[in-house]
């Protein structure tokens, strides 16, 4: 996953407010209808039907991030998110600093593409290459 | 809830133009960030780094002072913001974890190394689009953003590791099979029936669980936009067939019975693996229209 492509699929700010305003009438409990936004937007009701569907039949408030709701935690992540491995791994390769004794080691097959490493001035022109870069 | 044509009409012309909405967020989240505290006073610590919404400052407003901090290179200030964003959503991101995995055809101890992976991504991800750049999405709709992140890492993540399993290839299982079938003889297939019957919520059916209804969405996401919105409206909105011809422009009911018959068909097939006949899911295809609306 390249920054070109998060640009290319990313939703505009457009789409992103009617959204939310799609969801804010029915976190109050309205039931805002598809037929009603398809035919004032309809370049964005595609991604409407996309919301919807995602949505539970009857519990408005199921969308909220600051409603964690009760729930079986799933054998795949018994902790909070915030205290898991990945996170810690994540946040250490951020700020550079180690959260645990030991450092975890990596388990996907595959380093993550996102550069999380702080900007590096770039190499004056004429500097002779670097032989370690080149094995 | 089905509208009248009348009703959509006059519904649809209340809502304000997009920017507007647009300039409106902006507005809100300006007015808060005028009023709130900086992290050093204990108010301002109370808000920006509460775990709990009680008193807590909006994701929007957190963002941006995530943002503020990290580009000023305050680096101890940021990764306390950044830890907080992480607590708040601690909830979504676990769900989403669950959910992002469900299908993925691995051991238990796998899934356990697969769900830390995917955290570790979706961490890194986050602090690249909130600290390094200046994508305003973020601060003004938070959760629809976070939402489109957590597809984008879960696709890029499935797909790497080749866990990213395609509905179409699986055997039809307890209620989706069944019901893909009752709606396409209902609808009378792709020529349209006179008469489609009542169906009830797809959305709310008790047979399914969270994966089948995940699958329903893949598929039904792969139909051509008209027929997507048709059965959505149809089956999650329970909307009539007057409506859906509102909402799709002014079709006749006949051009609707036809293009929810040839969703019907080709979400069925798909699921049954008989792609061949129904991949031409371009938009462009004519519904039969006599006027008879």
């Amino acid at each position: 996953m390249t920054a070109q492509d998060d640009d290319a699929l990313a939703p505009d700010l457009d789409a992103l407010a009617i959204q939310e305003q799609f969801l804010e009438e029915w976190r109050t409990g309205k039931r805002p209808q598809l037929s009603v936004y398809a035919l004032r937007y309809p370049q964005y009701a595609a991604a409407l039907a996309d919301l919807v569907m995602r949505l539970p039949p009857d519990a408005p408030a199921a969308e909220e991030p600051e409603r964690e709701r009760d729930e079986k935690r799933p054998e795949s992540f018994p902790e909070r998110f915030v205290s898991g491995a990945g996170v810690r791994r994540a946040l250490d390769a951020i700020f550079g600093e180690a959260s645990s004794a030991e450092p975890l080691p990596r388990v996907a097959e595959q380093p993550a593409t996102y550069d999380a490493a702080p900007p590096q001035p770039p190499a004056p022109p004429d500097a002779p290459p670097d032989p370690s870069s080149e094995q | 809830m089905a509208l009248e044509a009348d009703e959509i009409e006059l519904a649809a012309a209340t809502l304000p133009a997009a920017a507007t909405l647009v300039a409106l967020a902006r507005r809100r989240l300006d007015d808060e960030l005028r009023a709130l505290p900086p992290l050093t006073t204990a108010t301002g610590r109370r808000a920006l780094l509460a775990d709990r919404p009680n008193g807590a400052c909006s994701f929007g407003a957190l963002a941006h002072a995530l943002r503020a901090a990290a580009q000023a290179g305050q680096m101890d200030e940021a990764r306390e913001l950044f830890v907080a964003l992480l607590r708040r959503t601690d909830g979504l991101n676990r769900r989403w974890v669950m959910l992002a995995l469900s299908r993925a055809p691995i051991s238990a101890d796998e899934r356990r190394e697969c769900a830390q992976d995917l955290a570790q991504e979706l961490t890194l991800y986050l602090w690249e689009q909130l600290a390094r750049r200046d994508d305003t999405a973020w601060e003004l709709f938070f959760s629809r953003s976070l939402e489109y992140a957590q597809g984008r890492v879960a696709t890029s993540y499935l797909r790497r590791q080749g866990l990213l399993t395609d509905p179409r290839a699986r055997r039809p299982e307890r209620g989706l099979a069944l019901v893909f079938s009752r709606l396409a003889s209902a609808s009378g297939g792709a020529s349209g029936a006179d008469e489609i019957a009542a169906e009830p919520s797809l959305a709310a059916s008790p047979t399914f669980n969270q994966a089948e209804l995940a699958d329903l969405r893949a598929l039904v996401a792969r139909l051509p936009t008209r027929e997507r919105l048709a059965v959505v409206m149809r089956f999650w909105q329970q909307a009539s067939e007057a409506e859906i011809t509102v909402a799709l422009g002014g079709v006749t009911t006949r051009a609707v019975r036809y293009t929810l018959g040839r969703a019907y068909a080709r979400l069925r097939a798909w699921y049954v693996g008989e792609d061949a006949a129904h991949e031409d899911t371009h938009d462009q295809e004519e519904a039969p229209d006599d006027g008879s609306g």
